[in-house]
């Protein structure tokens, strides 16, 4: 009779040990998922006309061939060329300036001016 | 007169029907508990920390340890863990409960360890007392082996991982050794290599790395301006090329070795995480 109790509040405890492990692997499970996925710049597929196509083709362009052999220079997120297209696309050609507005900002003497994007150490600016 | 009697009246009435209202509503201590657990029951953590702390203020020290609890635990689901990890601590000194005490440790290191601070997560597993029973001594072991693994001390990590197994569970022990006797899956591709190769033979390290596209770019890009570079001095001058193509080149040469070592980095984080994850499935399956 004592044997068999121990046994059952065994079973319990046991059950009691997996439910808890369980519970802190779902908690842990994705810790080292820190590694970056690939990126696609296919942006020219979705455009709507044809300075967004020809800004697009370009911006792919740059951004698979040019921009991927650099080292990462830009202070700002998202960087300078991917603030330009999203601006262009936003407005149009007017976008080109402000493109060349952020290319003239883009260094580190006003930190003031912006907030720090996530956990880098890179100044959030987006296209408004 | 008459307008004055009534308008002292009216002021009167005003007057008492604050207080009278004031009274009625005023909300006790466990009141305000009880809104913040139903908030805390519907997920809504950023109302419910307001009101526990409310009710922090105004407690007379009764549920203090609950309190610091329930902050802890709403901040830890926002994934606000700096925060959730200052009312651990402080749950922690005001609980008399042993194993309350155990499970409020091992969730302050488990915020640690969730902001990748692995040295303050082990500082915290040295309060545990020597003498555990099995339910904490397997969870801490668990624990131990999750944070000696960020800190890449992968022997370490494999004996605590082997600790959580018992005796009988000896396919699943086989298995995780097999798993950290590969030191492929822990040390490979090596940045450093990568990027010294990539000085050497711009796009290798990249190649090294699995990543052939980019390698064969990078080897292009370089080549294409020094060959650019060469034409010029031939046609030119030699200053003529290096005042036009020395630029570009050195851009693209130290930026491919640069890139090179952060591919690296970044294949040999994605094998690691799948080998963590193996070794977890090994556990879970075991488990079940």
């Amino acid at each position: 009779m004592k044997k068999n109790l121990l046994l059952f509040f065994l079973f319990i405890f046991v059950n009691k040990i997996c439910a808890q492990t369980q519970n802190d692997i779902k908690l842990f499970e994705n810790i080292y998922s820190t590694y970056q996925e690939k990126v696609h710049y296919n942006n020219f597929k979705d455009s709507q006309n044809e300075i967004e196509q020809i800004t697009g083709v370009f911006f792919s362009f740059y951004k698979k061939i040019l921009s991927s052999q650099d080292a990462n220079h830009c202070v700002f997120y998202p960087s300078c060329s991917e603030y330009t297209f999203q601006s262009i696309k936003k407005n149009g050609v007017i976008g080109i300036i402000d493109g060349i507005d952020r290319l003239s900002r883009c260094n580190r003497l006003s930190p003031e001016n912006y907030k720090l994007y996530k956990n880098t150490n890179l100044f959030y600016d987006p296209v408004d | 007169m008459m307008k004055y009697i009534l308008k002292r009246l009216s002021l009167l009435l005003i007057v008492f029907k604050f207080i009278l209202f004031y009274n009625v509503s005023a909300q006790s201590i466990d009141e305000t508990i009880k809104f913040a657990d139903n908030q805390y029951g519907e997920l809504n953590y950023k109302l419910a920390i307001k009101e526990y702390q409310r009710a922090l203020f105004f407690s007379n020290g009764d549920k203090i340890e609950y309190l610091y609890k329930q902050i802890a635990n709403s901040n830890f689901n926002i994934h606000n863990y700096d925060k959730a990890a200052y009312y651990y601590e402080l749950s922690y000194k005001t609980s008399y409960n042993d194993s309350l005490k155990n499970e409020l440790l091992l969730k302050k290191a488990s915020c640690y360890i969730l902001n990748e601070n692995y040295d303050l997560a082990l500082l915290e597993l040295i309060n545990f007392s020597d003498s555990l029973d099995i339910y904490f001594e397997n969870r801490k072991n668990f624990y131990y082996a999750v944070i000696y693994f960020g800190l890449e001390d992968f022997e370490v990590s494999k004996s605590y991982f082997l600790k959580i197994f018992n005796d009988k569970q000896l396919l699943e022990k086989q298995q995780i050794e097999l798993i950290f006797d590969k030191k492929k899956n822990f040390n490979n591709p090596n940045p450093k290599f990568a990027k010294l190769i990539s000085f050497i033979v711009p796009g290798s390290g990249q190649l090294y790395s699995g990543n052939f596209k980019n390698g064969l770019n990078s080897l292009i890009l370089t080549s294409g301006i020094a060959v650019l570079g060469i034409y010029i001095a031939q046609y030119y001058s030699v200053f003529d090329a290096i005042l036009s193509t020395a630029p570009w080149f050195f851009r693209y040469y130290v930026g491919g070795a640069q890139n090179s070592k952060k591919i690296a980095l970044n294949k040999r984080a994605k094998r690691r995480d799948k080998t963590y994850k193996k070794i977890l499935n090994i556990i879970k399956t075991s488990n079940n």
